[in-house]
């Protein structure tokens, strides 16, 4: 049982895909196309099923201290992406809907994973997730060494 | 070089010695021999010195009280105190707001106050408090007050209080309730921020305890919600539990006790004129993830893990004695943070009312089953309409409600006081420069609306540089952080100032609540206002009846622009008025 502590972060987020459901994911934010701050509404049980599967990817291996975030983009404009769930924290993109950066869009372009290394020691390591149909409905981040909590 | 009084109301712009509130300039008075002030007993007074260098330089400013003697009472000298008002930026204008204890000697009072923020500084003012004591008779007390700067020859003038024979109760019926977030304290104070043990070596208690004394001293509560929107809680906001489902306790109540027993048992407040009381209200660290793990939500190990908690609170704190103190499960959690799927505060869509039903649950037997003080409180906006007379508010006991929807459901009052829920309303502040009739007004509304209290959402927003211009033009901060001048407290406001004095006026409005005497303070207050009985309230907008979710801000912003900002087109001299005919009233009656 000592090695499971070993896992790196490909190996922590194979698993942790295996076990997040791309369907539950493309449905679980009821409204893809509010724009008010107080607009946003979701599906509770899909959500609690999504974000305790985050909590459980972070906890996988302890010793990476990761945090996990669920993305999907605006289906109005594919430019934009949006932080659907957070795990223990926020992306460093906070909870806004954002640009997509080049490495998240690769993800969803190519099906293959991205790494984006930010200022200092943090990296967004970004993942496809596929619904039932093998289509790609959204990214798992897992956010390495972000060092502080991204909180409000 | 001129030297004048002001009364508390009326604020210079520093570099002209303008009024900022302009538009009532006719009602501006330099008052340049007498100062003449009213109040009861048992609370404080104020009025400012204004020092008009007329472009001389002033370095040093001298100023002595006598004491103020009445027929067979004198009120000490030592009774006033000081304040250096600081002036900031904004629109081209200085507005004071900041307040620096003079007794603290790290700031001498000089004109300009500093060369790098008020360049060109031409005004300078001290606020000035005094208190009553409680057993001052009533009547006129007359005493002077001696001033020199500069080269100009000692000015003396007759400061003259009418003491009305009416008390102040040392405990608030009305709560004036100061929000923000933890830790807001630590990141306002570098000495705090650069040290990890803060919350363990006593440093942070110390820093946090000035906080909560400062709020008490000013008949206000500050409520610091102890978790983030991920639920995270802050060293010491929460005792440290161990072990999970059937097996989870709570490890130690050792840092958590000294970290909040001074609060909940008064003793924080020793020293203060009005006694070591508890705080009114405070929040509990309990939230959707806490202490029960949102990894096991919906499952009955969640159930388990709140109620255990929930259960071991309840018992320490009967142990403890906490018994005066309003301690509120609340869930302040929003969905746009991206943490959980409910709307824990202002909840929009009413599926998300459901986290009331799960945490009423979790929490009805171990609240039913103590004499403690614990309530189930939520920040109720755009569904208050559908909530207040439903299950919710038979679960749901403390109801604080956005100022807007709240004006349109009079009707709401009675439902709730039937139930023998508490209900505030929730507001901002308004701008620095912002007519402080604004400002007195939201206790008054309390009185006029039948409301236990108000919210001001956050007062701890301060800023990168709140010297220069605060956060949000003053908005969100009704104190400052102290250690720009050299003390690791927090220092006062005009505002807080100005807010104490009313709250002292509607704390003894309230106390005659059961007597007609009430009906007489409303008649004042609402003729001084121009309004009756139901201009505090306003008409539901067309929309009322769409599902919240339909609603949208900007509609609301449309439906009342001006509800947060009532009596800001009334003179600052209305608070004046008000207020001597309320205690006319009420001391005629020998409360």
């Amino acid at each position: 049982m000592k090695g499971y502590r070993v896992l790196d972060i490909d190996n922590v987020a194979r698993i942790g895909l295996m076990f997040i459901d791309g369907d539950k994911l493309e449905e679980v934010l009821l409204d893809k196309l509010s724009t008010d701050y107080d607009d946003i509404n979701y599906h509770h049980e899909y959500f609690m099923e999504l974000k305790t599967t985050l909590m459980k990817i972070e906890k996988i291996n302890p010793d990476l201290s990761l945090f996990a975030i669920l993305w999907q983009l605006r289906p109005d404009n594919d430019n934009l992406s949006v932080p659907v769930i957070a795990g223990g924290s926020l992306p460093v993109e906070r909870w806004f809907v954002t640009p997509v950066n080049e490495e998240m869009r690769k993800v969803f372009r190519t099906g293959k994973p991205a790494v984006f290394h930010r200022s200092g020691d943090a990296s967004s390591y970004y993942y496809p997730v596929r619904n039932s149909a093998a289509e790609i409905v959204g990214v798992l981040e897992l956010l390495d060494k972000q060092g502080i909590r991204c909180d409000i | 070089m001129q030297i004048y009084l002001l009364k508390e109301y009326f604020r210079i712009d520093c570099m002209t010695g303008n009024p900022i509130e302009q538009e009532f300039s006719d009602d501006f008075i330099k008052y340049e021999n007498s100062m003449e002030l009213e109040c009861g007993r048992n609370q404080y007074v104020s009025f400012q010195i204004a020092f008009d260098s007329e472009g001389e330089e002033i370095t040093k400013a001298d100023v002595e009280f006598s004491d103020l003697k009445g027929e067979n009472y004198s009120i000490c000298k030592e009774e006033y105190s000081i304040y250096i008002e600081w002036f900031h930026k904004m629109d081209g204008r200085y507005v004071p707001d900041a307040l620096i204890p003079i007794e603290w000697n790290t700031a001498k009072f000089r004109v300009p106050q500093d060369e790098k923020y008020l360049k060109g500084q031409r005004v300078g003012v001290l606020w000035v408090d005094l208190f009553i004591p409680g057993d001052a008779p009533p009547g006129e007390y007359c005493g002077k007050l001696a001033v020199s700067a500069g080269a100009l020859d000692k000015r003396v003038f007759d400061i003259r209080v009418k003491v009305h024979g009416v008390t102040l109760e040392p405990r608030s019926r009305i709560c004036a309730d100061l929000n923000s977030y933890a830790d807001s304290v630590s990141c306002a104070f570098p000495s705090l921020r650069a040290n990890r043990d803060r919350y363990v070596d006593g440093s942070y208690f110390e820093v946090e305890k000035e906080f909560y004394r400062l709020a008490y001293d000013h008949r206000c509560t500050w409520h610091h919600l102890p978790y983030t929107h991920s639920g995270t809680i802050p060293q010491s906001f929460a005792p440290e539990v161990e072990g999970e489902g059937k097996n989870i306790r709570v490890k130690s109540w050792e840092l958590f006790d000294r970290h909040y027993s001074g609060y909940y048992d008064g003793s924080a407040f020793k020293g203060s004129k009005w006694g070591g009381h508890p705080v009114l209200y405070s929040y509990l660290p309990f939230n959707i993830t806490w202490p029960a793990s949102y990894e096991k939500w919906g499952k009955k190990g969640y159930a388990i893990e709140f109620r255990r908690i929930l259960r071991e609170f309840t018992r320490h704190f009967e142990e403890m004695g906490w018994k005066e103190t309003y301690f509120e499960l609340f869930f302040n959690h929003k969905k746009i943070y991206r943490f959980f799927p409910y709307d824990g505060d202002e909840t929009r869509f009413l599926d998300d009312s459901e986290f009331m039903d799960i945490f009423g649950a979790l929490s009805k037997e171990a609240f039913e089953d103590t004499d403690v003080k614990f309530i189930f409180r939520t920040d109720s906006s755009w569904s208050y309409g559908h909530h207040y007379d439903s299950k919710y508010s038979d679960m749901v006991k403390m109801w604080v409600v956005n100022k807007c929807i709240f004006s349109w459901f009079p009707e709401s009052v009675p439902v709730m006081k039937k139930k023998g829920n508490i209900l505030f309303y929730y507001t901002g502040l308004d701008r620095l420069d912002a007519n402080l009739m604004s400002l007195v007004s939201k206790p008054l509304e309390c009185i006029m609306m039948g409301t236990d209290g108000f919210t001001l959402w956050n007062v701890q927003g301060f800023g990168e540089d709140y010297l220069a211009t605060p956060l949000d033009n003053g908005r969100q901060a009704i104190w400052y952080p102290g250690h720009e001048f050299g003390y690791d407290k927090p220092i006062p406001s005009i505002r807080l100032k100005v807010l104490r004095n009313c709250m002292q006026l509607v704390d003894m409005i309230k106390a005659v609540e059961a007597t007609p005497l009430m009906r007489k303070a409303k008649d004042i207050i609402n003729r001084n206002y121009g309004y009756d009985d139901t201009s505090w309230w306003k008409e539901k907008p067309e929309f009322i009846n769409d599902p919240p979710h339909t609603w949208t801000n900007a509609k609301l912003s449309d439906a009342n622009p001006s509800i947060n900002h009532v009596g800001s087109s009334l003179s600052p001299v209305v608070l004046d008025k008000i207020r001597s005919e309320i205690l006319d009233v009420l001391s005629v009656e020998g409360f």
